[in-house]
């Protein structure tokens, strides 16, 4: 036990003087929740629609006034308005010659530019039923299901980011950190002390998910209170996804220690590794965007199930069985691996 | 000339040998343009996988109809059967289980009294139709959207067909900026990954040639030679170039015959910029030395401008919601510049700065790191 402490007491003097390590693991994390969440997490502006109108204008902005998310800009004629969508001084452009409803949309925003030309076919047909003097036969009413008030990606994407810091965490805390020792020759030196391997595998572990832990825990206060998300967390089951994630990690880390031949390629296989998880598990692209075999592959690695789950803890969506059972079995994976591959990661080189 | 060549060389075999730069400026740039181009580009044909239900509590024919039309759509959605509920109720709070839960993105719910009271929406009471969905989560806000549009057609319809609509509307779309024809969602954002590729190389390797190579003593070795620190640099200079160069070529290679990518590089306009963005990326490798005292120093420094300079720049999206401040930050980043003005040298699109400014703002920070880098970067030992 004095021997584990001490060098969780070693990992953590090295770690703190280390600011590369510092900042990769914390700092990072942290500065892309500030970057996302002035992205995605402020409050929804209005469409800012620039208008040309030539005939009928009253019953134009009449019909437009039904829609409160735009708010229009009226420009002299087509040409300056053409302007001011390509240099994308409003989002996107209506010409009315109150028979015909032209659409300007700017060319390179292909992902905004369905959005834009659904709210100009509401429009146009607001306006054909204004011109016959009738009201909208059908009235839609969008009804929110889910567990907590959600506002916008944004609430989805800090459980993810929390969820990531930890397996990134555990991953590198074996595949990039032991190894390194390994490789370094560091190892060699250490175990031919009496310091038994076990307590080398589990003081740099702890320390390494001690540090996963910090940052998720600073992601989440982050989001809360710089820019107001609330969650509705469950605490143990928290506790859980977060202590699966650390577990299964480390395991993770120790399988691809062991796969790697050759000195330093540990750590490109962690890091392949981490950016698969977070391309495709949804925590960033959201996951009916990805083709049908990268959704297999994401499906098949645990970020997915390890962000729904810490989603569900944080009141965000509907926890459910199959995430839970996930989770549970990454988490014993990990344990079991880093049970039985330990030994021959802690090795000299 | 002969030992700028060999430092080139060396530059180049390294980034080959070592596994981070192995793979993160040469194999990830390849990675990231395959995943982006192939993620976004069926967001934007509209294929997505959306699983929808529709509960339909109309017995009145109009009620069927649309359940019909939503069945026969071609577009993104799935309709898939709810199960559990035997009472209308019971339907109802299985279908709002299942979007809760996440087994369906949206459920649309027709009405009782749908056919019956569609028509009375002339009068001015329309007839209320509830779409269940997830806010905020994309999936489920992009199915509710398309249910809605559906139904809103539909209403739209119904009443042209009882003869009510006087006048037909009739939209049309005229694209603007660029040149005219479609861009693609691959040539949108293939100049952003080669942009990407071309910083992360200078902001990393520069900082390796310079700092680290001086921290362990490897420049010592090669300054004990008849080389001058001059030729180390235009060495790595070069290598630097032929790496850019490689990558363009490879990253091209993929948008045309993988994505089928349209773009005409070998324009002057295209030319000119790319340079620009090659001398850019260097200057800012050299800036993060000049202010880095360590390697890890240095290695931080490049991280910490890394993905903000990149997303803020527009590499991958058009960036144009973003609250005042990062707006600012946007203005002077040199990335937003280079790809807008590399954008629209391509015919992608039109800038919104003026082209004095895309050029002028990149020669300002290659201009003020070179004087900075001058000062600060002694290749020689320290006494």
């Amino acid at each position: 036990m004095n021997t584990f402490l001490a060098i969780f007491r070693a990992q953590g003097r090295i770690f703190l003087r280390n600011p590369l390590d510092i900042f990769v693991t914390v700092v990072l994390p942290l500065a892309l929740v500030l970057l996302f969440g002035f992205i995605w997490g402020g409050t929804e502006r209005p469409l800012r629609v620039g208008a040309v109108l030539a005939g009928e204008g009253e019953v134009f902005l009449f019909a437009l006034s039904e829609f409160p998310e735009m708010a229009p800009k009226i420009y002299p004629d087509k040409r300056t308005l053409a302007e001011a969508v390509a240099k994308r001084e409003v989002d996107f452009g209506l010409v009315w010659n109150g028979t015909e409803l032209l659409v300007l949309l700017e060319r390179s925003r292909i992902q905004d530019n369905s959005t834009f030309e659904g709210k100009a076919r509401a429009l146009a047909r607001a306006l054909e039923f204004r011109l016959a003097g009738l009201a909208a036969p059908l009235a839609v009413a969008k009804v929110h299901v889910g567990k907590l008030s959600a506002s916008n990606w944004f609430h989805y994407i800090v459980p993810g980011l929390m969820a990531m810091s930890i397996l990134q965490a555990g991953v590198f805390a074996v595949a990039g950190r032991i190894a390194g020792m390994r490789e370094r020759g560091i190892l060699r030196r250490m175990l031919v002390t009496p310091i038994p391997g076990w307590a080398i595998l589990s003081g740099v572990g702890l320390l390494r998910m001690l540090v996963g832990f910090f940052s998720a825990v600073a992601t989440f206060f982050l989001a809360r209170f710089v820019f107001n998300v609330a969650f509705s967390v469950d605490g143990l089951l928290l506790l859980f996804y977060a202590l699966a994630a650390g577990v299964g990690a480390m395991g993770l880390g120790a399988a691809v220690s062991l796969l790697a031949k050759r000195p330093g390629s540990a750590n490109i296989l962690g890091m392949i590794l981490v950016q698969m998880m977070l391309f495709l598990s949804g925590i960033y692209i959201p996951f009916e965007f990805l083709p049908a075999g990268l959704r297999f592959l994401g499906q098949i690695l645990p970020a997915y199930y390890l962000a729904q789950g810490f989603r569900a803890a944080l009141g965000v969506i509907e926890g459910n069985l199959v995430t839970l059972l996930a989770a549970l079995g990454f988490g014993l994976f990990g344990l079991m691996a880093f049970l039985g591959f330990g030994r021959l990661v802690v090795r000299p080189e | 000339m002969k030992a700028v060549f060999a430092f080139a060389l060396a530059f180049l075999r390294t980034s080959l040998r070592e596994g981070n730069s192995l793979f993160w400026l040469w194999v990830f740039p390849l990675l990231l343009l395959a995943l982006m181009a192939s993620i976004f580009g069926r967001v934007e044909r509209g294929e997505l996988n959306l699983k929808v239900s529709v509960v339909n509590l109309d017995q009145g024919p109009l009620g069927l109809e649309l359940q019909r039309i939503l069945a026969e759509s071609s577009l993104s959605l799935r309709l898939v059967p709810i199960a559990g509920g035997e009472s209308p109720q019971g339907i109802l709070n299985a279908a709002r289980q299942a979007v809760a839960e996440g087994h369906v993105h949206a459920v649309l719910v027709i009405p009782f009294d749908f056919s019956a009271s569609l028509f009375q929406g002339v009068e001015g009471k329309p007839a209320r139709v509830e779409i269940f969905y997830r806010r905020g989560e994309a999936g489920s806000s992009a199915a509710a959207s398309v249910l809605a549009e559906y139904v809103a057609e539909f209403g739209r319809v119904a009443l042209a067909r009882a003869g009510l609509v006087k006048q037909s509307v009739d939209s049309t779309v005229e694209m603007v900026g660029g040149e005219a024809r479609t861009v693609e969602y691959a040539e949108f954002v293939l100049p952003g990954v080669i942009l990407m590729a071309f910083f992360v190389t200078g902001i990393f390797s520069i900082p390796s040639t310079v700092v680290y190579a001086k921290e362990v003593g490897i420049l010592r070795r090669y300054l004990a030679t008849p080389a001058s620190g001059g030729q180390y640099l235009l060495g790595a200079a070069l290598g630097m170039a032929l790496m850019n160069a490689a990558q363009v070529l490879s990253l091209w290679t993929l948008g045309r015959f993988v994505f089928g990518a349209h773009l005409t590089l070998l324009r002057f306009e295209s030319l000119a910029f790319l340079l620009l963005s090659f001398a850019t990326s260097m200057a800012l490798g050299f800036l993060i030395s000049a202010l880095s005292r360590t390697y890890q120093g240095a290695i931080a420094l490049a991280n910490l401008l890394n993905l903000p300079l990149q997303f803020l720049g527009g590499l991958y999206f058009p960036m144009t919601f973003l609250p005042q401040a990062l707006r600012i930050l946007m203005a002077v980043n040199p990335l937003t510049h280079l790809a807008e003005g590399w954008r629209a040298a391509l015919g992608l699109s039109s800038s919104s700065f003026p082209l004095w400014a895309n050029l002028l703002v990149p020669c300002l920070w290659v201009l003020g790191s070179a004087t900075l880098a001058a000062q600060r970067i002694k290749l020689g030992e320290e006494r």
